[in-house]
């Protein structure tokens, strides 16, 4: 048994009504180690006295400097406020939820750990509520990110709160890799020399010797070349691998700008960043980098399909 | 008025250097002392290379180790990480030697401290040469991928190492070897 949240509660949260009950009931419990006499009433709604108690909350307990009466599903406020319990005494958070058990009884049972950490908690079987999506120029043959893949995305949108991410970058063919470095040489070409390793310099190079021919012939040469260093296991881009590995480790550009679009208010950029972090320590991301600060801005990780449970 | 003028002169001359550098997410790093204070170095040199229209600045530290061998050092760091380092050894000097100080090579440039804290290239260049059934003797060319067998810390990375034997009778060494790491790519 763990205890999750479909969405966000307190300010600006979207206080379905299950998630504040929840939240209710957990402040409580450490409310009432303290002042007893000013218990919430677990009834689901969220208002002031929900909120001004997440803000103590986070302000007495997990010191933050500016706390924003907030809890995010498996955000750290949520991570701090179920780790005090055991899983046996989740069970009887559970029960008090499902009105099975009194409030005396629940209070006699637990006495949370209030500095308790540790691992995140997720929970994979509601994501309905979450969508990971395509861009539009991203043809058929290339969307091949795994459902496994697609869940762990998804469990990293649920940590920050966000209902949508937009895929940006899958498998690029090596024509597709020769074509953008051509248009993006022609635009500045010590640009993109300063901007690839050793092995995307010897495609430029290619573009350099060969830039009085005509552009279909300069992308031809150059997709020759960028296949010939394949060829050596030598990769111009992380993207520009065959289908076949592609199956066995999924690389995935997921767009800042594209993602800020689908989630409008939502959109939460250093929450999603560090549910990657979280991800990748736990295992499910085999590697992240953070590109959202340089120009191509979007989230960079690597998948290997069915690694890990994600049940 | 030349007091003037040349103030003037000064202001604009830091400001284009500022401009240069701020350009750059990465900096060469002058790494004489730390290249002195290796095991069996006893000469460190270094140019600061202008950049050409169609070419990157370079930093290079050229390093002499007792018994003769040579290691260039040469850093293009800017938008990303580029290192090359290019060794020459001779035939008296062993495999674990020619490893051990292109290890120590690398280890003091400021791409290992960003991205590589935790990596021990000794250990990890051994390991790949001895999968790859290769040794620093053979009378053949052999090239290492190191790039996901070497993985950095939450960056792109690309890495090589490559064996280059000589057997001119008038060669002084008688093996190159080639190591290049790039950092910070864009995907």
């Amino acid at each position: 048994m763990h205890l999750a949240i479909e969405r966000s509660v307190g300010n600006k949260g979207l206080n379905k009504r299950a998630d504040v009950e929840l939240i209710q009931t957990l402040l409580n419990c450490y409310i009432k180690q303290f002042t007893p006499s000013l218990l919430l009433v677990a009834d689901g709604k969220c208002g002031r006295k929900t909120i001004d108690a997440i803000t103590i909350y986070q302000e007495s307990v997990l010191k933050l400097k500016r706390p924003d009466g907030r809890v995010d599903p498996n955000g750290k406020t949520f991570n701090t406020l179920t780790m005090a319990y055991k899983t046996e005494d989740q069970k009887k958070i559970a029960e008090h939820q499902n009105r099975l058990m009194s409030w005396d009884k629940l209070f006699t049972y637990l006495s949370p750990k209030i500095k308790a950490q540790g691992a995140l908690i997720y929970r994979m079987d509601n994501y309905i509520d979450f969508k990971v999506t395509y861009k539009a120029n991203i043809p058929k043959s290339e969307q091949l990110v795994s459902e496994y893949s697609k869940k762990v995305i998804k469990m990293a949108l649920k940590d920050a709160g966000m209902p949508s991410a937009v895929i940006t970058s899958t498998l690029r063919s090596p024509k597709e890799q020769a074509s953008i470095m051509y248009k993006n040489a022609k635009k500045d070409y010590q640009a993109q020399v300063d901007m690839y390793a050793r092995t995307g310099d010897q495609v430029l190079r290619v573009y350099k010797d060969n830039s009085a021919k005509d552009k279909d012939t300069v992308i031809s040469l150059m997709e020759q070349k960028i296949i010939d260093l394949l060829k050596t296991n030598k990769r111009t881009s992380k993207h520009c691998v065959t289908a076949d590995s592609y199956k066995k480790l999924n690389i995935i550009d997921i767009g800042v700008f594209s993602t800020k679009s689908v989630c409008g208010k939502e959109f939460h950029k250093t929450k999603f960043t560090n549910a990657l972090k979280h991800l990748e320590k736990s295992g499910h991301i085999e590697k992240y980098i953070d590109e959202t600060k340089k120009t191509n801005a979007c989230w960079h990780f690597e998948i290997i399909p069915n690694k890990k449970s994600t049940a | 008025m030349i007091k003037r003028y040349l103030t003037c002169c000064l202001v604009i001359l830091f400001s284009v250097a500022n401009v240069e550098a701020s350009q750059c997410t990465y900096q060469d790093k002058d790494l004489t002392d730390s290249l002195s204070k290796l095991d069996n170095v006893i000469s460190v040199a270094s140019e600061k290379q202008v950049p050409h229209p169609t070419t990157e600045k370079a930093l290079k530290h050229v390093v002499i180790f007792k018994g003769g061998d040579v290691a260039i050092i040469e850093q293009k760091n800017c938008v990303i990480f580029n290192l090359s380092i290019n060794m020459l050894a001779s035939e008296d000097t062993s495999e674990e030697v020619i490893v051990k100080r292109l290890s120590d090579l690398i280890q003091v440039t400021p791409v290992i401290s960003k991205y590589f804290e935790n990596t021990n290239f000794n250990n990890d260049i051994n390991t790949n040469i001895k999968k790859g059934n290769f040794n620093l003797t053979q009378n053949n060319v052999f090239e290492l991928n190191l790039t996901d067998e070497i993985p950095g810390g939450n960056v792109e990375t690309e890495m090589a190492f490559v064996y280059t034997p000589n057997s001119s009778m008038y060669a002084l060494y008688s093996r190159s070897i080639a190591f290049y790491l790039g950092a910070g790519m864009h995907n």
